[in-house]
């Protein structure tokens, strides 16, 4: 009887993607069947799949003035619309014009339209996000400074026009935020984490204060939308991260009553934030503790700081890559535990040269690492 | 994703579930790496930084890294399987509501043996198309005949002992009948002697261990027409094994003896093996010998035969026949354990399976069979059907029990490994609408994710997100088809869509590309629907505006102007035109206004009057000078028919 | 003898199935087109016994043709010639060998992107053929007759719809009707070049598509079209105003419709909801006088008084085609599966 567990379990396939700068972001649209890239040479590209699992560069321009850290996908009703965020300071929207008779369409070319450029902040911005589509046509961004901004497109037709909202002082550097993708409006507010990557220095530590919530050393604030009083607020900041946060990701809700948050810091970590009743969290004076905050994992196996944390499309698998130049599978078993089920290195194989890059497109099935302690029997 | 297997303490520990290690090809990343999902279990990883501060990079570090798992069940012969098995699936689900009320084991028991001979059938179709391929592709097929070999014996074994209604739990004759159909070791060889029919048989190089071997599945007829072959078949000897053989007691339920008669019996036989074996009357034959001592279950024999097999199962059915027939279905564990033991040869997975099945450990089963690379096929469906059937009770440290979690759990992954593909979306849909709710929370996040090519896939899509109460997955298509035709300018397919998903929002952007349309373009497309849409024009003041001015439109063409300038003047004051078409209404007025016969009342003229000066900034002064003109003008005659009475019921 | 329903798999979802007709011996051979996969492809199948002693045959492939997009319609143009509809925008007049159907089927003609959003790629969503001619729809509210003869466009009624075409049918030579997204039915006379229907009806007053038209075989004036929710309409285009009977029929999508070529009477459905419905339509076609002295006819409100029959249990998966050549009915569905019904009663 032969080996029932099989060795090749991932097939891989290399893109060139001929940025001439480090990428730092890398986004899929909604379906999965656009994908765009943005890196340090202020270049941002847009790829297609050609339907066959290969991908073909479709647009590519010069869209800042500085490195492009982050780019995002708006929901597909409102048209073909990414954002983006730069070093010098803007945001930008961006609308893919139709079918027209460009010069470039014949090669396949598509051309992008700047439609507005976001320029309120007076430093880096960090990270760009669109709300949640339920909510309208929202966009957040996050600057070096500090200062969270939520704009709105009042008429979606004209993405020319985004308004303001909302300006929220954080008084912390913030490197990175997420929405909370949850479609139950009453159930959940809107709400929104974002990540500080301040050091941690007694001043900054002491410098944390404000609201109306008391001292927190921690490096992740929740921040929920409030209707009655039409102000986003502070409501959490989750003290169990101390560490510089460099990512974080709001798992899809599937309907639980609970949220799931991974943070990327000094470790990998899922946090469950679970609204309390009203009635049991009012407090008489005003401080009300909203969330029961409980970390459900952290996971050291990178050895080293944590760059990016993402969940697949139903939140049942994280991965998370980090300077150990490692990406780490992790999934929830049955049970709520979670635990790492792959692990994607870039160590060559002793004696064994792997073959040289080719740029093609075919996917081809990856050998697991020759070492019997990963394999569960022979 | 497969790879795993729940985290819960196994009692037994053998396996250590560390995570798979892969090594990326290309060396493309020196530094630090992102990630990035993509669709389903495809994602990226690329080279990324975080530091602000440009520094030269060479540019091999500029490569983004496709990874997606490999998945066995979209290879087409496997899809066949995939396709099938839903079928059966889903009635089970049907049955195992029906069991609510009443006893259903009978239907689970037909089901079952439906499973296995959709295994079989594709076991056949594997072993004929790796008959003719060649090379990788023979090596992938047989490696996968091997996983479904396996599958269909657990699942075989699984039946017999969890879900086939036994009478009075009398495993043996399930558990030999298991052990031939899977391990037909010697079957052919002895089918070949019979059928020869030749004295001398045991010139045939496999002559004795083809009786030892039908004695050791429990052919006990075989075993003696065989040994009536042998040259010496005459022989005392072996009448006298042939005597033993035949005298054998069979336990049945339906004998009518109870157990404890039956053991009176069957020592009393055994007795007389055992004297008939001590007189040594058989010492010249040493393989007769053999068989007298496999008959009485003689421990050492049967590990004196053991390496003759492959594996303990071939011997397990002859040692429960010859030291236990009584057995119970779940009395198994110690026999099991005796033939294992036999031999110490490392265990092979299969081993594993088969031993914790014996024993009853069901956790371990379905803890060993998650293992199986089969992309968790076997372990969502047994599982489910052992659910089901009541059969399976798992406990987590707190002795909660988490049955159906780990059902759901798996049948959760399965649904949501096949909605990633192309063509099998639909049969995982099936499987997520049956574990609701969570299902049907993850069906809607893929399901609105469906690449939608065609109308055709939108509106497939659309009657299975209707089919399971998806409303809010319809209404999101609908309103995604709708941009995409805004942004390309096709404002019918718009509209049309629009109003399919019966979205306000929608059908108000589209209805204003129209109109801007309209304004540019001198032409009003879509007539043919803003005609004939029935109750959906109400979904948004600008549609019904937009429907309204179509009319206009229409009654002009067909030269009725008196009712197309009563609609005129009640969009006019209705105030619901949207400010960039002011100009456009307000100059439609005018070739009406000039018509041979008045066609605007005096009131109607006034209206369009106070409304060119509240809104004097949409026309430029040119024109606003030509429409007040007409409109005095229009007054005047108006005034003076009025006034003469002659005007015809103004209304 | 019994009906006898036997299923194989194929790995394809099917979207359009239909027996390739034979000149004295009993058919054999049938096309399947497939859709929703990664690579579709029109194939051709024989039914043969494996064993030489046994009764039962099953489908074996004879030969691939594989093309871009799905295969959205195929529709005889000449006995071994097919006219073949593409998601991708193309048709393709192909033809399979008279004497070796295991002989790849050969391309005799191929209009690429004959429907198209300009540059952007537009689904053929339907085709009809009569007599060597062809007529083919697309999302592009377009219509298209084309000469299977002659392999040109002989004519195209530009934007006849501003929404998108799902179904077609030749009323006779000079006349098709077409059937929208939103069930919005128009009549046009091919000839004439003013792009305008020369009559439009609404199938329905839910505004759901009109997925299959067919006429009466021998009563071209009685028009049938399926819905998107399952009903089944009914028009005599003699009437000036377009009286429709509507039939709740089934559950969902009516996929195809057939009239049985030997009993005009018999007239066979399938659906979104896995189901294979016969309907006895005998009573349908026998006109009555009404009490003002009109030809009226049968109102179809009741469906059971149509004697309707459920054919096989229903799949759990859309059927999307069926095709019927005397006891004989193949279906294509969704489950990746045809179906071979046999001993049916006409």
């Amino acid at each position: 009887m032969g080996e029932l567990t099989a060795t090749n379990l991932f097939e891989s396939q290399t893109i060139l993607a001929d940025h001439k700068d480090l990428i730092h972001d890398v986004a899929y649209d909604f379906y999965g069947e656009r994908m765009a890239t943005c890196s340090s040479d202020q270049y941002v590209k847009v790829w297609d799949s050609d339907g066959n699992g290969g991908w073909r560069l479709t647009a590519s321009w010069k869209a800042h003035h500085g490195s492009v850290w982050k780019v995002t996908w708006a929901h597909p009703e409102f048209g073909q619309v990414i954002a983006t965020c730069s070093f010098d300071r803007t945001a930008a929207i961006w609308e893919e014009v139709g079918d027209t008779a460009a010069s470039g369409s014949e090669k396949g070319l598509r051309t992008w339209l700047k439609r507005s450029n976001l320029v309120d902040s007076r430093t880096s911005v960090t990270d760009v996000k669109f709300g949640p589509k339920h909510l309208g046509l929202l966009l957040v961004t996050c600057s070096a400074d500090g200062i969270i901004r939520i704009y709105e497109a009042p008429d979606v037709m004209n993405l020319a026009q985004w308004t303001l909202q909302h300006e929220i002082p954080t008084k912390v550097s913030i490197s990175c935020l997420s929405w909370n993708p949850s479609l139950s409006r009453v159930v959940h507010p809107p709400m929104l984490a974002v990540g500080s990557d301040e050091p941690n220095t007694t001043n900054a530590a002491a410098s944390v204060q404000g609201d109306k919530t008391t001292a927190c050393n921690g490096k992740v604030f929740i921040y929920e939308y409030s209707e009655s009083s039409r102000r986003w607020t502070r409501t959490d900041c989750l003290s169990s991260v101390q560490e510089p946060v460099n990512d974080i990701a709001f798992a899809p809700n599937l309907g639980r009553s609970f949220h799931l948050l991974a943070v990327a810091t000094k470790d990998v970590r899922i946090i469950k934030i679970e609204p309390i009743a009203e009635s049991a969290a009012s407090g008489n004076n005003g401080a009300t503790v909203r969330f029961k905050c409980e970390v459900v994992a952290a996971f050291e196996e990178h050895y080293s700081c944590v760059w990016r944390v993402c969940w697949n499309l139903t939140g049942t698998l994280l991965a998370s890559s980090g300077d150990d130049c490692a990406v780490r599978l992790w999934k929830m078993q049955y049970l709520n535990q979670w635990k790492c089920v792959a692990v994607f290195k870039n160590e060559p194989v002793p004696g064994d040269s792997p073959p040289q890059s080719r740029p093609h497109t075919t996917y081809i099935r990856m050998a697991t690492m020759a070492n019997p302690t990963h394999m569960p029997f022979h | 994703m497969n790879t795993s297997s729940f985290a819960v303490d196994s009692s037994r520990g053998k396996t250590v579930d560390a995570a798979k290690t892969f090594v990326l090809p290309d060396k493309c990343f020196q530094k630090h790496v992102g990630c990035a999902w993509g669709r389903g279990n495809k994602f990226t990883i690329y080279p990324r930084s975080q530091t602000v501060n440009k520094t030269p990079t060479d540019t091999a570090d500029n490569k983004l890294l496709n990874i997606k798992q490999d998945i066995l069940l979209f290879t087409p012969i496997l899809r066949k399987l995939v396709n099938e098995s839903n079928g059966t699936y889903l009635s089970l689900q049907k049955a195992a509501e029906a069991a609510k009320v009443s006893d259903n084991q009978v239907e689970f028991l037909k089901l079952s043996r439906q499973f296995r001979s959709i295994i079989r059938v594709c076991l056949e179709n594997l072993q004929e198309a790796a008959a003719k391929a060649e090379g990788i592709e023979k090596n992938n097929l047989l490696s996968y005949i091997t996983i479904f070999y396996s599958i269909e014996c657990i699942w075989h074994l699984c039946e017999i002992l969890y879900i086939d209604n036994i009478p009075g739990d009398i495993v043996l004759p399930y558990l030999l009948e298991w052990v031939r159909f899977h391990f037909p070791c010697h079957e052919q060889t002895a089918a070949q002697l019979l059928g020869a029919c030749e004295r001398g048989s045991e010139d045939h190089e496999d002559y004795w261990d083809t009786v030892v071997g039908m004695v050791v599945q429990g052919r006990v007829d075989v075993a003696r027409a065989l040994l009536k072959l042998h040259s010496a078949g005459e022989s005392n000897e072996f009448k006298l094994v042939d005597n033993s053989l035949r005298s054998m007691p069979v336990y049945s339920v339906y004998g009518g003896i109870s157990t404890g008669e039956f053991t009176i019996s069957w020592k009393h036989w055994q007795a007389e093996c055992r004297s008939k074996l001590s007189s040594r009357v058989l010492a010249s034959q040493p393989k007769l010998e053999l068989i007298m001592k496999i008959i009485m279950g003689d421990y050492s024999a049967f590990e004196s035969i053991r390496s003759k097999y492959s594996s303990w199962f071939d011997i397990l059915g002859g040692w429960v026949m010859f030291t236990a027939p009584w057995s119970r279905r779940h009395e198994l564990g110690a026999a099991a354990a005796a033939c294992a033991g036999m031999q110490a040869t490392g265990r092979s997975h299969l081993d594993d399976m088969v031993r914790a099945l014996l024993e009853g450990d069901l956790h371990q089963v379905i803890h060993e069979i998650q293992q199986i690379s089969d992309n968790g096929w076997f372990a969502t469906h047994l599982t489910d059907i052992l659910f089901h059937c009541g059969k399976l009770t798992i406990m987590d440290k707190h002795q909660t029990n988490v049955t159906s979690r780990l059902r759901d759990s798996l049948i959760l992954e399965y649904g949501c490994l096949l909605m990633e593909h192309k063509s099998l979306w639909s049969v995982g849909l099936s499987y997520l609408a049956s574990c609701p709710p969570e299902g049907l929370r993850r069906a809607e996040l893929i399901l609105e994710r469906m690449p939608v090519d065609t109308e055709a896939k939108a509106m497939k899509i659309i009657a299975e997100a209707k089919k399971y109460e998806l409303i809010g997955v319809a209404q999101s298509v609908c309103r995604c088809m709708c941009a995409r035709h805004l942004s390309a300018g096709r404002a019918g397919g718009a509209l049309c869509w629009a109003m399919r998903g019966r979205s306000s929002a929608a059908s108000s952007r589209a209805a204003h590309a129209a109109l801007a349309h309209y304004t540019q373009h001198a032409v009003l497309p879509a007539q043919d629907l803003l005609l004939t849409a029935g109750s959906a024009m109400l979904l948004s003041d600008t549609l019904l505006f937009l429907g309204k001015y179509c009319d206009f439109h229409r009654l002009y063409k067909t030269r009725e102007f008196k009712k197309a300038a009563q609609l005129l003047v009640s969009l006019i004051t209705s105030k619901i035109a949207p400010e960039y078409f002011w100009e456009t209404l307000l100059l439609d007025t005018l070739p009406l206004l000039e018509s041979d016969e008045p066609v605007f009342t005096s009131n109607d003229t006034y209206e369009i009057m106070l409304c060119l000066e509240l809104r004097s900034s949409s026309l430029d002064g040119e024109k606003a000078d030509l429409l007040r003109l007409a409109l005095a003008r229009n007054l005047a005659r108006t005034a003076l028919a009025e006034g003469d009475g002659t005007e015809e019921g103004a209304q | 003898m019994p009906l006898e329903v036997q299923g194989t798999f194929v790995s394809q979802k099917i979207s359009k199935i239909r027996w390739i007709a034979e000149d004295y011996v009993e058919t054999k051979c049938f096309f399947t087109g497939s859709w929703d996969d990664d690579q579709n492809s029109i194939k051709v199948w024989t039914l043969e016994s494996p064993h030489e002693e046994e009764e039962v045959e099953y489908p074996r492939q004879l030969s691939e043709y594989l093309v871009d997009g799905d295969v959205t319609q195929i529709k005889f143009t000449e006995k071994n010639k097919i006219a073949v509809s593409l998601s991708n925008g193309d048709v393709r007049v192909l033809e399979v060998s008279l004497y070796d159907k295991q002989f790849p089927l050969k391309e005799v003609f191929h209009w690429k992107k004959l429907h198209n959003y300009g540059a952007e790629q537009c689904s053929c969503t339907s085709l009809d053929t009569l007599e060597g001619d062809i007529a083919t729809i697309g999302e592009d509210g377009n219509v298209n007759i084309l000469s299977g003869r002659r392999g040109e466009v002989m004519h195209t009624i530009k934007g006849a719809d501003s929404c998108s075409l799902h179904s077609i049918c030749f009323i006779k030579h000079t006349e098709v009707i077409t059937g929208n997204v939103r069930g919005h039915m128009k009549i046009w006379d091919v000839r004439s070049t003013n792009n305008k229907p020369s009559a439009a009806f609404l199938l329905a007053g839910d505004e759901l598509a009109a997925t299959c038209i067919i006429h009466h075989p021998t009563q071209p004036h009685i028009i049938l079209a399926g819905s998107e929710s399952g009903a089944l309409a009914v028009w005599d285009l003699r009437m000036n105003s377009f009286p429709t009977s509507l039939v709740n029929a089934h559950s969902a999508g009516v996929s195809e419709m057939q009239f049985h070529p030997e009993n005009p009477h018999k007239l066979l459905t399938c659906s979104v909801s896995g189901e294979l419905w016969e309907w006895n339509m005998e009573a349908m076609t026998k006109s009555s006088k009404g009490p003002d002295g009109q030809v009226m006819w049968m109102p179809l409100q009741d469906k059971k008084s149509m004697m309707v029959n459920s054919l096989i249990p229903a799949l759990h998966k859309s059927i999307n085609s069926l095709h019927c050549d005397k006891g004989r009915i193949l279906c294509g569905a969704d489950n990746e599966a045809i179906y071979l019904i046999k001993n049916f009663k006409y």
